[in-house]
């Protein structure tokens, strides 16, 4: 058995209703040749046409890691670690959440279990909103936002049931809340499937760019408890301070950060430094080297809970190499 | 006197090798001397000595045998796939299903020879099943999934571990009246002490941490490199030998120990992560399976080890001893399945 890269798992998450069997369904039907293992939650709808199926109950889990302390899908390590046991192996496996489950602690399994590390890896989380609800469910709980904070790829979902108008102001109010996410608006989830699965969200040698996508100010304006905060910077960063500052500020305000993301001019160095957290879990490395003759310019884009933006750009502005 | 001493016979043990295109996820020894293997391809091979292997698909439509225990009577093996099916399979090719839980696995399954019961768990969900095969006890009455199941030696008591520690039922009236060992953090195995005074389970954490009953004292063991997957006794002197560092870490459980005694450490030099140990049943020796696909010979109280294969084949994912301890088979999650015939040394 030759070694294998590890598995890609995409992780799919959304309100009850709003789409997301759809959208399974969609995925595993579709002519691709591809062999999925799907995992559901225990409240799952049923009718889930796929060979492997394994239903799971959302154990959420505290890691105590010396200094940091988060949440992981307990189940998901052991189910994982099962999955890799078979013999046929998958192309990618999809995990379904519950409408009402955070996020975090799903994405967190994979970046602090060694042995899932090891064989698998998150390639994106998938959030489908029913664009005629949302807003209500916005008003009403925190996992709404939470699931959109979340999101590499956000379908708005039921659009023919929703006038252009109301649409505009739904998707201006989900940008305010995640400016990177790429949103599709769709009719009973109908998509490519190459939209959803393969987009290696988490890989920092995709994070080239980030162009966090702000749309006009929203007419009515909407005080989500969870915003974001993209800053900017021309000159170059100075890599132990910039090392300090978001050490510790991940470290104190993690659990508010949902996440985090960062192109970094590092001064001395010819190529990008790329970042991005879940809540406290960091990675970084060097990325693409920097084209000749560009602008070399430094963004950072933090999704969280009562975010401080003048806080957050002074902080950063102090990381500026002397 | 040590089998070590014998060494031309070590080094160059007569060995067979075979190899299936699955992983290995569990192997013992039947009574008779059979070698059964549980395969990620949901077969079940019954090896004979020097011979071409018997398969069995205990497992259908591309399941895997997540794990594998010898049944009560010796003579068959049970095992428990992701199709959700616990099934028993005897070296004559018959397989029969015990249990069947539809969209689960099946990946935690317990014996007890004296006790004559078997347990299975999937989910929160425990099973007890009798000789013939009836479901005797069910139960769900666990905070989280059950991640190991222990009986005590003499098959009255049945251990599970989950988050939060361990559940601890009396096998005659099981789903009534539990009794909860408690420790913060999620437990990944459970194994009960030889002389039935202590439980030990491993943490996600990767540390041990075990209950004395005897006197309610907490064992709490760290310094490990990864989760111990693999721990087994030896009996006397009672010693506790763990996988998850770069040598077998043994726990003394004699002259007030294991706490406040630093471990045996067997094994060392290889430098690389232990992942499967299993004890010899009459020596102080323990077989240790590395990362690699190493597999060494190690004394427990002595400084030797020898190595019985270079690291090629993947890591080592099962270990059995034979039931006399004269042949030791090693399996790997690449397939590759080495038996050893150590009867010249025994002896």
């Amino acid at each position: 058995m030759p070694a294998m890269s590890p598995i890609p798992v995409t992780v799919l998450t959304g309100y009850l209703g709003a789409g997301k069997t759809t959208l399974l369904n969609r995925v595993l039907t579709e002519e691709h040749g591809k062999r999925y293992a799907v995992i559901v939650n225990e409240f799952g709808e049923i009718g889930i046409d796929n060979e492997l199926v394994v239903n799971a109950d959302e154990e959420v889990f505290e890691m105590n890691n010396g200094c940091i302390c988060c949440t992981v899908r307990g189940d998901l390590i052991r189910i994982i670690g099962n999955l890799l046991k078979r013999k046929d192996q998958f192309d990618a496996i999809l995990i379904e959440t519950t409408g009402l489950a955070d996020p975090a602690p799903v994405a967190q399994t994979f970046f602090v279990d060694d042995e899932v590390r090891e064989r698998a890896r998150l390639d994106s989380i998938v959030t489908v909103v029913d664009a005629k609800n949302l807003m209500a469910r916005l008003d009403d709980s925190h996992e709404a936002a939470e699931q959109i904070a979340f999101a590499d790829t956000i379908l708005l979902n039921k659009t023919d049931l929703v006038p252009s108008d109301e649409l505009a102001r739904v998707e201006a109010r989900i940008r305010a809340i995640n400016p990177t996410a790429v949103i599709h608006r769709t009719e009973r989830c109908a998509l490519p499937t190459d939209a959803v699965l393969g987009r290696r969200a988490f890989d920092l040698d995709r994070i080239l760019e980030i162009e966090p996508n702000f749309l006009g100010e929203d007419d009515h304006q909407h005080d989500d408890v969870i915003t974001s905060v993209a800053l900017k910077e021309e000159r170059p960063i100075d890599v132990n301070k910039f090392n300090a500052w978001i050490g510790n500020l991940l470290r104190t305000r993690g659990q508010d950060i949902l996440r985090s993301k960062g192109i970094l001019n590092i001064k001395g160095s010819p190529s990008r430094f790329v970042f991005q957290a879940v809540h406290m879990l960091i990675e970084g490395d060097d990325g693409k080297r920097w084209e000749q003759g560009k602008a070399r310019d430094s963004k950072l884009v933090f999704i969280g809970r009562g975010l401080d933006e003048a806080e957050l750009r002074m902080g950063f502005g102090a990381c500026v190499a002397a | 006197m040590s089998m070590l001493t014998e060494e031309r016979h070590i080094l160059a043990p007569e060995r067979y090798d075979l190899t299936f295109d699955a992983a290995v996820t569990g192997m013992a020894f039947l009574n008779g001397g059979l070698l059964a293997i549980a395969c990620g391809d949901g077969g079940v091979r019954f090896v004979p000595a020097g011979d071409a292997p018997i398969s069995v698909q205990a497992h259908e439509n591309g399941a895997a045998a997540l794990t594998l225990a010898l049944d009560i009577d010796g003579a068959g093996v049970l095992t428990g796939g992701d199709d959700g099916r616990l099934v028993r399979t005897s070296a004559d090719g018959a397989s029969r299903t015990l249990l069947e839980a539809p969209g689960r696995q099946i990946d935690v399954v317990a014996v007890s020879g004296p006790g004559g019961l078997r347990a299975a768990a999937f989910g929160r969900e425990l099973r007890l099943i009798d000789r013939a095969g009836a479901v005797t006890h069910a139960t769900a009455y666990h905070p989280s999934s059950v991640t190991g199941l222990a009986f005590n030696p003499k098959g009255k008591r049945l251990a599970a571990s989950h988050y939060g520690g361990v559940t601890l039922w009396w096998t005659g009236t099981l789903g009534q009246s539990p009794s909860r060992l408690g420790w913060q953090g999620s437990h990944i195995q459970v194994s009960w002490s030889p002389d039935g005074s202590t439980v030990m389970t491993a943490t996600q954490e990767a540390t041990l941490h075990g209950w004395r009953l005897t006197d309610g004292q907490h064992l709490q063991m760290t310094g490990y490199a990864a989760k111990v997957r693999s721990m087994d006794w030896l009996a006397k002197p009672m010693t506790l030998a763990t996988a998850g560092g770069d040598c077998v870490t043994a726990w003394r459980f004699t002259g007030g120990g294991p706490m406040g005694k630093p471990p045996v450490e067997a094994g060392r030099g290889i430098g690389r992560l232990v992942t499967a140990v299993a004890v010899h049943p009459k020596r102080p020796l323990v077989a240790a399976g590395f990362d690699d696909g190493c597999l060494a010979l190690c004394e427990l109280f002595g400084e030797r080890i020898v190595r019985l294969q270079s690291g090629d084949s993947g890591r080592i994912s099962a270990l059995a001893w034979s039931r006399n301890g004269a042949r030791l088979a090693a399996g790997a999650e690449s397939g590759a399945v080495s038996l050893f015939d150590l009867s010249m040394a025994a002896a």
